[in-house]
């Protein structure tokens, strides 16, 4: 994330908690995307992505004037998310048989089959690759590579330490390692 | 500035290395600096760089597809605001903030299947194809691929069926359909190829190659495309050509915040990046540089006079005025030469310059008037020079 963008954030933040109505609307405008991305990757559920979402930002105002301080607004909306949605599926039970929430997760992770339509043979391997590495490793790879964050963001939306962040995504980027071609000349 | 041991790390290293990820997801002229200095010491080691920084756009591309993206901003909004501000009263706003519906190329990502780059067509060929996020989606009917791998070592000539020729050369695939039944002419080439295409105003043609995205009407052309190699070309024999970068080769953040439009073929998207494109014409080529993710211009390594003989101004000259023989020059082979014309004003040159190159010209040219020349960005600039 930019210096600039992530400076803005911090300012509306800081009206949020005044309680400024437009700073409100305002984080819903510049993170809502990235919120709905990130929920369809936890979640191949629209609906379940929408509720969270809402709760998220409902939750947001009307606890408003006991929001602690955030460094990183957007890895704080991210866990907010990611929370929220584990608790959907844990009340709703998808799975029916009690499962624990992050392996709710990777259930809905396997469930989403988009092979068929990506026809680059790289990328089919690569997804493929990508598909089959434990959902941890998924998850870090997915927040470090598509979500642009930093280790220590990763480490608060994930509720795990910096070291382990690191560990994950080193074995996950080594599992992909047969797919590499080097050419020789 | 870094202490790392650079050279002795694996892809896997590089992969997970945070300044070199930050150089490809979020380059800034110092990271460019750095790795295009750092793989020029260690010409060994671009390979696994080049794979490295390819991995990790190819993941981010990868999330993107398989992430669905229906964003319901106004949906979602709504019943936020029912639950917190819509309740209670406010004084100074008569209305909340509007929401605008920002374009997230990722929506346009999850839906396709690769995204590529888009070089764009000159203007006065080429009708724009739409306003922003129109969507062209393929036909229906099927068409055949054929795909043609040239394991010669001599140039193979294909055909295509609305009459444009390929001469593929050797280590080079071609990928086309038996029909052309979408809105546009569409091939892939990996490896190098001239391209001389029948002009049909209706349908462009378009040619996909790694980095690079060329369309036209009805022109020839060169396309340089290896896997291996640094840098992927584009060289005009006729006509103009317009060329994008691909969009998988950039990072997401590279790309401009509105999209044109969408184009799709059966295998790939296509999104063009409108900052990221360059118009070629005649002896001009666009080369794309794999390590620093640029498009530059510049004048062909050869380039030949464009008119038919016959049309050719003659190139003997007596007694004749500087900046008459720099035009005719500049229109013979359709370049770009800047002069200063008052400081030449009054030079005359007498000079038979037939039957020699471009460059061999504008040698003698300079080397008899006292004026150097030199190139950059596809335009001839002539120094010096005072005949008063």
């Amino acid at each position: 994330m930019s210096q600039a963008s992530s400076s803005t954030d911090t300012i509306l933040w800081q009206q949020l908690l005044a309680g400024e109505a437009t700073a409100f609307s305002k984080l819903y405008e510049v993170h809502a995307s990235t919120l709905s991305t990130y929920g369809l990757k936890l979640s191949h559920n629209q609906e379940i992505v929408n509720d969270a979402i809402q709760d998220v930002f409902i939750h947001l105002w009307q606890k408003k004037e006991q929001l602690p301080e955030v460094n990183n607004v957007r890895a704080y909306l991210l866990k907010s998310l990611r929370n929220r949605i584990l608790r959907i599926l844990e009340t709703r039970n998808l799975n029916g048989n009690g499962l624990q929430p992050h392996q709710a997760l990777q259930d809905s992770h396997e469930q989403y089959l988009i092979s068929e339509e990506i026809a680059d043979e790289k990328l089919l391997s690569l997804h493929k690759n990508l598909k089959s590495i434990p959902t941890r490793q998924k998850e870090v790879i997915n927040l470090r590579y598509f979500q642009e964050l930093k280790h220590e963001e990763i480490a608060e939306i994930l509720d795990i330490n910096y070291q382990s962040v690191s560990n994950l995504l080193y074995k996950g980027i080594n599992s992909l390692k047969k797919q590499f071609r080097l050419p020789k000349r | 500035m870094q202490m790392k041991p650079y050279e002795q790390y694996s892809v896997v290293d590089f992969i997970t290395d945070d300044f070199f990820i930050d150089w490809v997801l979020q380059p800034t002229p110092k990271h460019n600096q750095f790795w295009e200095t750092w793989t020029k010491d260690f010409p060994e080691k671009l390979d696994i760089v080049i794979e490295a920084k390819k991995t990790i756009l190819n993941i981010q591309t990868v999330e993107a597809l398989t992430t669905s993206s229906h964003e319901h901003f106004q949906k979602n909004w709504n019943s936020i605001l029912q639950q917190t501000i819509a309740g209670k009263s406010i004084k100074k706003e008569k209305k909340i903030v509007p929401i605008k519906q920002s374009v997230d190329w990722k929506k346009y990502a999850a839906a396709a299947t690769l995204i590529g780059l888009f070089i764009t067509i000159a203007i006065a060929f080429f009708q724009p194809i739409s306003i922003q996020q129109q969507e062209v989606t393929s036909t229906t009917t099927r068409m055949e691929w054929i795909e043609v791998k040239n394991t010669t070592v001599i140039e193979q000539i294909i055909e295509l069926v609305d009459g444009s020729t390929v001469t593929l050369e050797p280590f080079s695939t071609l990928k086309y359909p038996t029909q052309f039944l979408k809105k546009q002419r569409e091939v892939v080439l990996k490896g190098e190829a001239f391209f001389d295409i029948a002009r049909d105003t209706s349908k462009p043609f378009v040619v996909y190659a790694n980095e690079t995205i060329t369309k036209v009407l009805g022109t020839s052309f060169t396309i340089k495309a290896f896997e291996g190699e640094k840098e992927v070309e584009v060289a005009v024999k006729t006509g103009k050509v317009a060329v994008y970068a691909n969009v998988n080769s950039l990072p997401k953040k590279m790309i401009g915040e509105k999209e044109k439009f969408v184009i799709r073929t059966d295998e790939q998207i296509f999104i063009p990046i409108p900052n990221k494109k360059l118009e070629v014409t005649p002896n001009q080529r666009v080369v794309f540089n794999k390590v620093r993710s640029d498009m530059t211009k510049a004048v062909a390594k050869l380039p030949l006079p464009v008119k038919p003989v016959k049309q050719l101004p003659k190139f003997r000259f007596i007694e004749e005025p500087l900046s008459e023989v720099f035009q005719a020059l500049a229109a013979a082979y359709e370049l770009d030469l800047h002069f200063d014309e008052t400081h030449l004003k009054k030079c005359l040159i007498t000079t038979n310059l037939e039957d020699v190159s471009i460059f061999s010209k504008l040698d003698i040219i300079c080397q008899a008037m006292g004026l150097t020349y030199q190139e950059q960005d596809a335009v001839i600039h002539i120094y010096g020079g005072d005949c008063d």
